[in-house]
């Protein structure tokens, strides 16, 4: 799919499948999507668990667990097909330096047993030449830049707090200038108040630096406030997607409207309910025919349940696969 | 009405002595929702498990009805258990994954001896899966725990607690785990079992704005202490102490033109070491006076529904 709205891409999915295999079939956890992150910019994609969203950034980072299985499409980096170069450039040359990834519960992914400095002279030593006073002279700058003082470094990570933690991952993140990061509920187990202030610490350090952020989370409400694109998945299929003022402004599609209706809004607590969304997501393994969301859809009309819906453009960049839309 | 007055629990380690709950006081009345929020080991979840007898403190005491519910044994001591229930964060672990829904529900029945035979037994069981919105109830109630998604589990914990006919329900992070389109589901049968049975609710969160859907009244915890409290209106809308106002402000609103408000949360990175005497909140306060590194300030009535403990008031 070629969208019209990206004008400095860096990195293009188009029409993704990953399968995974099971005894019986194929769990279709990605299934045909298509989205862009531009230069400098933030994409957010937001879903609920079992919609397909870490599978797609395992994907793009090649790292899916065995039985997973790239039926068809291209992820597209500088234009460069990265899913088919051979693994080992692939990890030596775009792995770290070129795209970073912040995972789910990132304040536990240090090691235990080495100090913050060793494992971040680790990363910069396995990448490039350098010699090792110059590497820590550049851990000691990352660490200052996320607000934790550079005698951190010297200290295991059990001496930090979860915050703090959260911050030298995002350093390590940072350490080889990466073009574009990406996040996988990295905020999740926070509490609120560190959540604010690491999401501001990502927010001006991507504004500063110019990477682009490619944010996936189940919560739409972070996503508001960091993101300049918005694509929302639903059981292996990206719904709708768009400049974040349209999504949020003007939700398309049934399911992106009943999420936001989901959603707490302390500005109407007293005007509005919270609804849940009826029903469950369906069985990946056996989706249903035509639209996955129809039958939890109030709006779903027979064709839904015959026809898969297109996946195009409404008006300027705001993109929705729904038939009630698409009929107007 | 249950009643916490004064609640200590201390925890000892090796060389410090971290106080959970350093004099504590809540209160649910008939009918009420009560919010607790606080960040992780602020002492919210040892308050629920305290109230209900699931911890001991080392000073203050819990009100049942008047009767203090440490001392109570015998026949009264079960009468607690049954009309005191817990519901917890995570029902993967929460439940038995080898019962049947039926038999995870049934459990409390047999234990407390509440059905006089089979049948009877069988109907509580299945008017518990309905009202908590699990239908066909047949059905669920001859699966598995691992054939259910988290949602659905957590109704059937729900089930398990409601079929018991409690008076208080503790519910500790009860949507937390779950995701955003089924929690307001998981709300509604709070809200409906307490406007029908009367049922009071503590509910546990680190989620201010849900409370603000479902709380009558609301209590802030910090380190161990309520810092401030009050009726859910005064608290949200004139939040007054400074942490109070950070945790509200640290709340992502769903509008992208709202974004400055969530880079704009107050609070300093802790730089000072806590002095043990003064305001527990000082060193992230980033409007700490001289007099708040001497002494703790209490508890005090800023309207006749709402309390704070802070010396800006």
């Amino acid at each position: 799919m070629i969208f019209e709205e990206s004008t400095d891409n860096l990195l293009q999915v188009n029409s993704l499948k990953t399968y995974y295999k099971t005894k019986t079939g194929f769990v279709k956890a990605v299934d045909d999507v298509s989205l862009f992150v531009d230069r400098a910019k933030v994409l957010g994609v937001a879903g609920e668990s079992g919609c397909g969203k870490s599978t797609l950034v395992t994907t793009i980072f090649r790292v899916t667990p065995r039985n997973a299985q790239v039926m068809s499409g291209e992820v597209k980096y500088k234009g460069q097909d990265i899913l088919n170069m051979d693994l080992k450039v692939f990890r030596r040359d775009i792995v770290w330096k070129e795209i970073a990834y912040i995972p789910q519960a990132s304040m536990d992914v240090l090691d235990p047993v080495y100090k913050i400095k060793d494992q971040m002279l680790e990363t910069i030593l396995e990448h490039e030449d350098l010699s090792k006073a110059d590497a820590l002279e550049r851990i000691y700058k990352a660490l200052e830049n996320v607000g934790v003082p550079a005698e951190k470094a010297d200290m295991f990570p059990h001496e930090l707090s979860g915050g703090q933690r959260q911050r030298v991952v995002i350093a390590m993140a940072l350490l080889l200038s990466p073009s574009m990061i990406v996040s996988d509920e990295a905020t999740t187990a926070l509490d609120v108040i560190t959540q604010a202030k690491i999401l501001e610490l990502m927010k001006s350090l991507q504004e500063n630096r110019k990477f682009s952020m490619m944010f996936v989370t189940h919560d739409l409400s972070l996503l508001a406030n960091i993101s300049d694109s918005i694509a929302i998945m639903y059981a292996g299929k990206l719904v709708e997607f768009g400049d974040v003022e349209k999504v949020f402004g003007n939700p398309l599609h049934p399911y992106t409207q009943l999420l936001l209706k989901a959603i707490p809004d302390l500005r109407y607590r007293k005007q509005r309910r919270l609804v849940a969304i009826p029903g469950f997501p369906p069985d990946l393994e056996n989706p249903p025919k035509g639209c996955r969301f129809a039958p939890r859809c109030p709006l779903a009309m027979p064709i839904c349940r015959e026809v898969e819906p297109e996946f195009s453009r409404v008006e300027g960049f705001h993109y929705v696969a729904c038939h009630a839309v698409n009929k107007k | 009405m249950i009643e916490g007055k004064d609640l200590r629990v201390y925890f000892k380690t090796r060389d410090v002595e971290v106080r959970a709950l350093d004099g504590v006081s809540v209160a649910v009345k008939e009918k009420e929702i009560v919010g607790v929020v606080g960040e992780s080991g602020s002492g919210k979840t040892t308050l629920g498990r305290t109230l209900l007898n699931l911890q001991r403190p080392v000073g203050g005491e819990v009100l049942w009805n008047g009767k203090n519910v440490f001392k109570l044994r015998g026949r009264e001591e079960r009468e607690f258990r049954r009309r005191n229930q817990i519901i917890y964060q995570n029902p993967y672990e929460a439940i038995d994954i080898r019962l049947k829904v039926y038999d995870v529900i049934a459990e409390g029945i047999r234990v407390h001896r509440l059905a006089s035979n089979k049948e009877e037994e069988k109907e509580m069981v299945m008017n518990a899966l309905r009202d908590v919105g699990l239908n066909p109830e047949e059905e669920y109630a001859y699966s598995l725990p691992n054939q259910l998604s988290g949602g659905q589990l957590q109704r059937v914990a729900i089930a398990r607690a409601l079929v018991l006919n409690p008076t208080f329900i503790v519910a500790d992070e009860p949507v937390s785990m779950l995701d955003m389109s089924v929690r307001a589901g998981i709300l509604e049968i709070f809200q409906r079992q307490r406007e029908e049975k009367g049922t009071e609710i503590l509910m546990i969160t680190h989620d201010i704005s849900t409370l603000g859907y479902i709380a009558d009244r609301i209590y802030v915890m910090y380190q161990g202490k309520v810092i401030e409290h009050g009726s859910a209106d005064a608290l949200l809308e004139k939040p007054l102490h400074p942490y109070t106002q950070a945790l509200i402000t640290a709340v992502p609103i769903p509008d992208p033109s709202e974004r400055a408000k969530l880079f704009s949360v107050k609070i300093k990175e802790k730089e000072e070491e806590y002095n043990g005497k003064g305001c527990k909140y000082y060193p992230r306060c980033p409007f700490a006076m001289q007099s708040c590194r001497e002494k703790e300030p209490e508890l005090k009535g800023v309207s006749s529904d709402h309390y704070v403990a802070c010396y800006l008031y």
